[in-house]
């Protein structure tokens, strides 16, 4: 009893040095379980040696525990037992956080997100029919298909018209043309700000967008295929502008006809 | 209460299998961690719809989502969890508004700012605009913006009509009541008014200016900021340079889908 009192005061010096806790203990561990398979290495080599003398004789070769305990306090420096912790605790939080903000809007997000795909896979469909040889599920014809690769910078924000298609549907002649608005914050993603947009052809009339016949949303862009009503056939240019500011003069050349 | 064996034994098999897993060295940890943490706080913020942090943030979001950037905050009013912006860029003139509320439906909480646009005006002419959020004396704020450079001076009159209708528990409202507010011009080319309430109103009546955005900018009627005004701008030596009459510009209500 009293070796294994003087083993435990014994570690609790040679260890005290150490102050990151979960540390300190771990070689408090590692040196017990030393000190026991030594006393139990003396109790083999001789049978007859009391087990508490086989202790203290274990002990004493373990040398002082004052001098141990300045070697491990210069070897283990808490630091990096800290910021392990405080690292722990980070992820915990937000893993604890992302679990709770889930309880609140895990549900309605992902519903967003299954509309949203559904809404690319529609508008991949109709992208291929306005542009390429896909198949309409509407009623018209394509008339030309025109090569666009316009972009414009404006605030934060970088538009583009990359597609430009005429058709002749039963309501009349419609121009489609593909519009990206590409955020340089996803955070300001907006499908309103394409109604502040409007176009001009070259012949002086204005177009309002305010139809589309697709959109898809990415994490920082929108996209639609606008559709221009009465868009006449001589318009050689569309001009794409906003309406509440200077800067936007987005140009999309009608002339530049190529095969679907 | 004591553990079921069954479930200690579970336990005990998990630990073992846990103690038996390789582990990383603890430098290697911290960094897994510190990887993990921005990939967690952006799946959390992802999760509460990428809130913003200040009234002045959400304002400033909803600016760069109509892509109007970049601006100049020219006045900011606060009042309560109302606050108002008014914001130039280089061709443009914003004002804004910004409604703090609480979700306390939702288990995590936080504020919540909703922006409103109220008007983006051409810079051309002579800009005045009602802000949607009152001073401290429950005044409105008017800001002008525009007309002759030697205009120093500015006196502004606005025409309240009384918004009883929506309000019957606030007594009798005047028809129409006229306040009148005086500014200086300020070196970046705007006139800040300040109006004031009128006293020595009957008992169980209201002032027209205090009723003006009672409800705050978000639940107003559409046409509280759109209200008659007559502007008179007068240079150094006191002569009138300006006048202008008409309605402030109607509510558009720009807001993020």
């Amino acid at each position: 009893m009293k070796s294994i009192m003087g083993m435990y005061s014994w570690l609790s010096i040679a260890t005290s040095g150490i102050r990151f806790g979960p540390d300190q203990e771990a070689v408090r561990d590692e040196l017990r379980e030393h000190i026991e398979d030594k006393a139990a290495d003396l109790m083999r080599i001789f049978p007859d040696i009391p087990e508490e003398e086989a202790g203290q004789r274990a002990l004493a070769a373990m040398g002082d525990a004052w001098e141990l305990k300045k070697e491990l306090a210069r070897v283990h420096s808490p630091w990096l037992g800290y910021l392990w912790r405080l690292t722990q605790v980070l992820v915990w939080g937000l893993l604890a956080l992302s679990l709770i903000a889930a309880l609140g809007s895990g549900a309605s997000l992902l519903e967003g997100q299954a509309y949203r795909w559904e809404e690319a896979r529609k508008a991949r469909a109709v992208g291929r029919a306005l542009y390429e040889d896909g198949t309409p599920d509407w009623e018209g014809e394509r008339l030309a298909v025109y090569e666009a690769d316009e972009t414009a910078r404006l605030g934060r924000a970088v538009i583009s018209v990359s597609r430009g298609a005429r058709w002749r549907e039963p309501e009349g002649d419609c121009l489609y043309l593909r519009l990206r608005i590409t955020w340089d914050r996803p955070w300001e993603v907006n499908p309103m700000t394409v109604s502040c947009l409007f176009a001009e052809d070259d012949l002086g009339n204005t177009y309002e967008i305010n139809t589309a016949r697709a959109f898809r949303e990415g994490w920082n862009w929108y996209q639609l295929d606008l559709a221009l009503e009465g868009v006449p056939l001589s318009a050689r240019e569309l001009r794409v502008h906003h309406e509440l500011r200077d800067g936007l003069d987005l140009a999309v050349d009608l002339t530049r006809e190529v095969v679907p | 209460m004591r553990i079921p064996d069954f479930v200690e034994k579970r336990w005990d098999r998990v630990k073992k299998w846990w103690d038996r897993l390789p582990k990383l060295p603890r430098k290697w940890r911290i960094v897994r961690n510190l990887a993990l943490a921005p990939a967690l706080a952006v799946l959390v913020l992802g999760l509460l719809e990428w809130p913003a942090l200040s009234p002045y943030r959400a304002f400033q979001r909803l600016e760069g989502a109509y892509l109007l950037t970049p601006s100049r905050l020219v006045l900011q009013v606060e009042r309560g969890r109302t606050a108002a912006y008014l914001t130039e860029g280089d061709s443009w003139v914003t004002v804004g508004s910004v409604e703090t509320y609480n979700d306390a439906g939702k288990p995590l909480n936080i504020d919540k700012n909703v922006a409103i646009l109220h008007q983006v005006l051409p810079k051309e002419g002579i800009v005045v605009v009602l802000l949607p959020a009152k001073n401290g004396s429950d005044g409105a704020v008017a800001a002008v913006w525009g007309g002759p450079e030697e205009g120093v001076s500015g006196t502004l009159e606005l025409d309240l009509k009384g918004i009883s209708s929506s309000h019957p528990w606030t007594g009798r409202v005047p028809g129409l009541e006229t306040f009148t507010a005086q500014a200086e011009r300020r070196e970046d080319g705007w006139f800040i008014f300040q109006f004031v309430p009128h006293d020595g109103h009957l008992e169980n009546t209201s002032c027209a200016m205090e009723m003006l955005l009672a409800r705050g900018p978000f639940f107003s009627t559409f046409g509280d900021l759109e209200q008659p005004y007559r502007l008179t701008l007068t240079d150094s030596q006191g002569n009138t340079v300006a006048q202008q009459s008409g309605t402030t510009p109607p509510d558009q209500r720009l807001q993020k889908w």
